[in-house]
């Protein structure tokens, strides 16, 4: 596969606050390669934002690597999905596309950021889960960022997903984990035949990691994880699942491996 | 300019009322320019559009081969080389949702709650129908800048077409060798322009704000017509459809196309 850059978009997994810049996933990639790279993802989106980043992403409001674009002539696109379970909305404090970060109805708030009022969704979310809505959301996004090939002439769009919400602790593989690696393996397999058909070629990297989602290479393990389980000191340690430096690391090795067998 | 491949993003004044003008989208003015420059084109824009939903419309609209009244053979900017890029944008107060039934983003052509519902809308801009005056109507927060100095605190629907203009920039971003224009050609009635499109009014015709910076001021077509929108180029005696309609007809067409012709060989 032959790329002169890298351009990376997903959620807080591939570019999380607290995770400095050169030390996320993208920027590993693009040292390993030696090619400027670009880290457009964004905490709390869903699949549909994520595939509208290359463009609602604005380079003066966030740090995000490398901000020449022009120098990018055969880009390798990478898009990290994350949990269906995110509502696209147009938040009107953002002027654009933004997204409910958490469909539960405790989390729906008035959110100041987006300046959505989220418990006006709640119906519309309810009708969605019953109706298999997210799905279809999933779909579209999916056809939405392979669009990006078609416009950015010699790029080529790498897709996968990395969150997993159905993780549990431990080494052991608990009967919900193994119901949410079906369950997601099921989803992944859908979307990349879903690809296959209509637009030719899917490059899929979860096929690397037996079609699971990438967050799962972590296997609950304390160490990859910023603070996968310990309560002890929930002040100033709360419970962060997001992985550590370690973590990522793994993320960014079976990516490469991924890259390196196509 | 060079360009090889035109591709046209707007609401109706950009497609062009195809189905009532009956000249096909070779009849439209982005079909009338590209046809001018002999270079290919795609018009792909969608009645009733918002600048939210007119700026993704690249990625956004499905491809396919639609005859009436909508894109053909939209499939990609094909084997262009340098392609030009131009967003027509319009009228501010058009409510975008997302509409999870399809999976996509919409627009909706009133935030006027009576224009919500029934005949006028669907079930879900009928479930949003008090949700952008009453939750939205409000200030941003942003502040724009102008050149009086005098910095304005900008309302949600304004904000979100300078947000719709900087994302139609970051296609040039993004493809190589790409042109990105944008403009206004239809102009509204909730923030109408004043002189020109740096001055925002009330409908009283009460400046609100002058010498406005809209961004990438360099890549806006409004500088061929004296900065006004190129809805003004239309005599409302015989360059309109007809009274009720003010879509441009055949000859508005024209002279709307004119603009770009002149305008891009000038450049």
């Amino acid at each position: 596969m032959k790329f002169d850059s890298i351009i990376a978009c997903g959620d807080s997994f591939t570019r999380y606050h607290k995770t400095a810049l050169e030390k996320t996933w993208p920027c590993l990639l693009g040292e390993h390669y030696n090619v400027p790279w670009a880290n457009l993802a964004k905490g709390g989106c869903s699949n549909y934002e994520i595939a509208l980043q290359p463009i609602q992403f604005q380079p003066d409001t966030h740090e995000w690597g490398n901000p020449n674009y022009l120098e990018f002539k055969k880009p390798l696109l990478i898009f990290g999905l994350t949990t269906p379970w995110r509502l696209p909305v147009f938040a009107p404090a953002e002027g654009r596309l933004s997204s409910i970060a958490s469909i539960l109805p405790e989390d729906l708030i008035y959110n100041p950021y987006t300046g959505v009022d989220e418990k006006m969704y709640e119906g519309t979310i309810n009708r969605g889960i019953i109706h298999d809505w997210f799905q279809q959301i999933d779909i579209h996004a999916i056809e939405l960022m392979h669009k990006w090939g078609q416009l950015f002439k010699d790029s080529t769009v790498l897709w996968g997903t990395i969150h997993f919400q159905w993780d549990d602790p431990g080494s052991v593989m608990t009967d919900t984990v193994k119901r949410g690696l079906e369950e997601e393996e099921g989803r992944i397999i859908t979307l990349h035949r879903h690809v296959e058909s209509k637009i030719g070629k899917s490059y899929c990297f979860n096929e690397i990691t037996d079609w699971w989602p990438l967050q799962h290479c972590l296997g609950g393990d304390n160490n990859l994880h910023i603070n996968w389980d310990d309560k002890s000191n929930l002040e100033f340690n709360p419970i962060d699942r997001h992985p550590t430096n370690e973590g990522i690391q793994l993320f960014a090795d079976n990516l490469i491996k991924y890259i390196d067998n196509i | 300019m060079e360009f090889d491949f035109i591709l046209a993003c707007g609401d109706s004044f950009t497609e062009g009322c195809q189905e009532r003008i009956g000249r096909g989208i070779n009849g439209t003015w982005p079909g009338i320019v590209a046809n001018h420059f002999g270079v290919p084109f795609a018009n792909i824009a969608t009645g009733g559009s918002s600048n939210t939903t007119i700026a993704l419309q690249p990625v956004n609209t499905p491809h396919g081969n639609i005859q009436d009244g909508a894109w053909i053979d939209w499939s990609g900017i094909g084997d262009s080389k340098k392609p030009l890029i131009i967003f027509a944008f319009t009228i501010m107060d058009r409510w975008t949702y997302f509409h999870p039934e399809v999976g996509t983003i919409h627009s909706h052509y009133s935030i006027d709650p009576q224009y919500m519902e029934g005949i006028n809308g669907n079930k879900w801009t009928a479930m949003q129908k008090h949700i952008p005056i009453d939750a939205f109507g409000g200030y941003s927060g942003k502040w724009l800048k102008t050149t009086t100095g005098k910095p304005y605190q900008v309302e949600n629907f304004l904000w979100a077409t300078i947000q719709a203009i900087m994302t139609a920039m970051q296609y040039q971003s993004l493809i190589p060798n790409a042109t990105v224009l944008w403009g206004f050609i239809h102009e509204g009635s909730a923030y109408p322009f004043g002189k020109d499109i740096t001055q925002l009014t009330t409908f009283e015709d009460d400046i609100v704000v002058d010498g406005v910076v809209w961004p990438s001021m360099d890549s806006c077509f409004n500088k061929w017509f004296d900065y006004k929108p190129l809805q003004r180029v239309l005599n409302e005696e015989d360059d309109i459809i007809g009274q009720g309609d003010r879509h441009p007809n055949r000859k508005g067409i024209q002279s709307i196309a004119n603009i770009f012709i002149e305008g891009l060989n000038e450049v």
